[in-house]
């Protein structure tokens, strides 16, 4: 892809984003009552008062002007203050990013490693016992609900064998690297087991569509070892059509894995909504949706790039 | 290879047709109502015993009578969900694909807008602002899970709208809708069937998730989602309040999952 088809992508992006972002503004306006609805019962706030109020907010204005201030504001990086806390919203955002992107990064990487194995596995034994097994494995992956084999887990390993700590980044007190190690192991398994149950599968799909190629014969009859025909020749044309859901399903990430993090309080993005929805905390809300979305759209466009520099055919 | 896929469909219509039984007959049949609460057994959870199966809870309620209750709401929302999104999907994806054009570019670029948000962080938000009831959290589900369904049921009414028996009722003079409807989606039946199975599955996972938060079904009607979330406090000391609900939401995704790739197998030959 050249660099000015890259660039028509990221603008064409754009009327996506906005189409976001008017999405959101309508859910925010979806809740019953607004913010000045805990003044309305209270006999020393007059009308008068409740009109100053509102027009000091610009909630008296117009809904459309309202979300044209609310969109510049955005874009020019004022996503406001956390109702919670008081502080700016992106600050609190970027705080909980690092927990997120190192639980993130080590369980992708694991479910990444995990599923290129299994699938090519599968796919070379297809239809046999081995294959049967990963179908299995993957069946139960894509079943099982996460807060409910995050809580057999700690129940397991930590209430009952005490081999992890069940909950947290890291012990209070002290924090080693092993200690946050041991923290990290849970949370990541279990995310990784997830999110590697789909990978596996499109990766199996993608190998024994490729390994009926007729490249693969000729590579074979051109006496390359199995090992070589397997990684060099059938495995990028497999990874190629995975590489979209693997991109969406990182980019899910920077919004928080939300369930798991509520399950083993690892203070990420994720929990930092889930703390948001019980204040009703609309600016943090909004803004780690914002972003969610934004890293969906880049995960797709960056995506195409990977799979164009992958697949020559679809450079055209 | 036809063995092991009547084998998936069997089992998996075999449990979540159990599943549905116990459901719907199992609270008509238990001695206790599902809020009912036993005075004598207030304050602590109970171990099962031979008056109550699976223990109750430390309101004095029976578990297993809950967990039958549960079933009804968790399946009856997962079921509706699905048929809601199913329905709503094929609806927009056969507008869409049938009408092309301006309608046609609207439609999906909408579905890439709800593509893009992240689903459940964007569920949560609305569902923490209307506190939904049952009915509420049907539509709010299959608000999010229609866009697959619109975008299969598209690609199969574009490639079908060329078809020879479409022109032959075309000509013959039959109305657009009718040609959808009559001649079109039918022969997209099977990829319509796979995507509203998986939408069960979806369904239902979202209905537990966001009750397991907290934010799903609200007490005191029961849910598996929100019979976990009651439980997580007395993991340790009564973990048979927090076993069987969890146990449940996996196996009926398991035997829908099983339907699903039957049905798959089925259609893909």
């Amino acid at each position: 892809m050249s660099g000015r088809v890259l660039l028509w992508r990221l603008l064409a992006a754009l009327p996506l984003l906005l189409g976001i972002s008017l999405v959101l503004f309508c859910v925010i306006h979806l809740a019953p009552g607004g913010p000045l609805d805990i003044y309305a019962d209270n006999p020393a706030v007059t009308p008068a008062a409740l009109a100053r109020i509102a027009q000091a907010y610009g909630l008296d204005r117009p809904l459309p002007v309202q979300y044209g201030l609310w969109l510049r504001a955005m874009l020019t990086g004022d996503w406001g203050f956390s109702i919670r806390t008081g502080r700016p919203v992106v600050r609190e955002i970027v705080e909980r990013l690092g927990p997120t992107l190192q639980l993130g990064t080590v369980a992708m990487t694991i479910a990444f490693v995990a599923s290129v194995a299994l699938g090519v596995l599968a796919a070379v034994e297809e239809g046999r016992r081995l294959d049967r097994a990963v179908s299995m494995v993957t069946l139960v992956g894509l079943s099982i609900p996460v807060f409910w084999l995050g809580l057999v887990l700690q129940y397991l390993l930590s209430v009952r064998l005490g081999w992890l700590p069940s909950a947290g980044l890291e012990s209070i007190g002290g924090s080693s690297v092993g200690d946050r190690l041991a923290h990290l192991v849970m949370p990541a398994a279990v995310l990784a087991f997830a999110t590697s149950a789909g990978w596996t599968r499109y990766l199996r799909a993608g190998m024994i569509d490729a390994l009926r190629q007729d490249y693969i014969r000729t590579a074979y009859a051109k006496g390359l070892s199995t090992r070589a025909v397997l990684l060099r020749h059938a495995l990028p044309n497999a990874i190629v059509p995975a590489i979209s859901i693997i991109a969406l399903d990182l980019a899910s990430l920077i919004s928080g894995a939300v369930i798991t993090e509520a399950v083993f309080a690892w203070p990420g993005v994720g929990s930092l909504f889930v703390e948001s929805m019980d204040g009703r905390d609309y600016p943090v809300l909004m803004g780690v949706l914002m972003m969610g979305s934004a890293a969906v759209i880049l995960a797709n466009i960056a995506a195409d790039l990977i799979q164009a520099a992958l697949d020559p055919r679809l450079r055209s | 290879m036809t063995s092991r896929r009547r084998t998936s469909l069997r089992v998996g219509v075999g449990v979540l047709g159990a599943m549905l039984a116990a459901a719907v007959v199992g609270p008509l049949i238990s001695p206790y109502a599902f809020d009912e609460q036993s005075l004598a057994l207030i304050g602590l959870p109970r171990a099962p015993s031979l008056a109550h199966w699976l223990g109750t809870d430390e309101l004095g309620r029976d578990e297993l009578t809950r967990l039958m209750a549960g079933g009804r709401i968790s399946l009856s929302i997962g079921l509706a969900g699905a048929a809601v999104a199913t329905g709503f999907g094929t609806f927009v994806g056969a507008l869409a694909g049938y009408a092309g054009g301006v309608v046609d570019w609207a439609l999906m670029r909408l579905t890439d807008v709800m593509l893009s948000i992240p689903a459940l962080p964007l569920v949560l938000v609305v569902a923490g602002m209307i506190r939904p009831t049952p009915a509420l959290l049907v539509v709010l589900i299959a608000g999010l899970i229609w866009t697959p369904s619109a975008r299969i049921v598209r690609a199969q009414v574009r490639s079908l709208k060329a078809a020879d028996f479409v022109t032959a009722a075309r000509a013959l003079g039959v109305g657009p809708v009718a040609i959808v409807v009559r001649h079109i989606l039918p022969n997209a039946a099977g990829a319509i069937a796979v995507s509203a199975t998986i939408a069960v599955g979806g369904a239902i996972l979202l209905e537990s998730a966001l009750s397991f938060l907290g934010f799903g079904v609200q007490p005191p009607i029961p849910s598996w989602g929100s019979l976990l979330n009651k439980s997580e406090p007395w993991l340790v000391s009564a973990p048979w309040l927090s076993v069987p609900p969890g146990t449940l939401i996996f196996v009926t995704i398991l035997a829908v999952n099983l339907i699903g790739d039957g049905l798959r197998r089925r259609t893909a030959r």
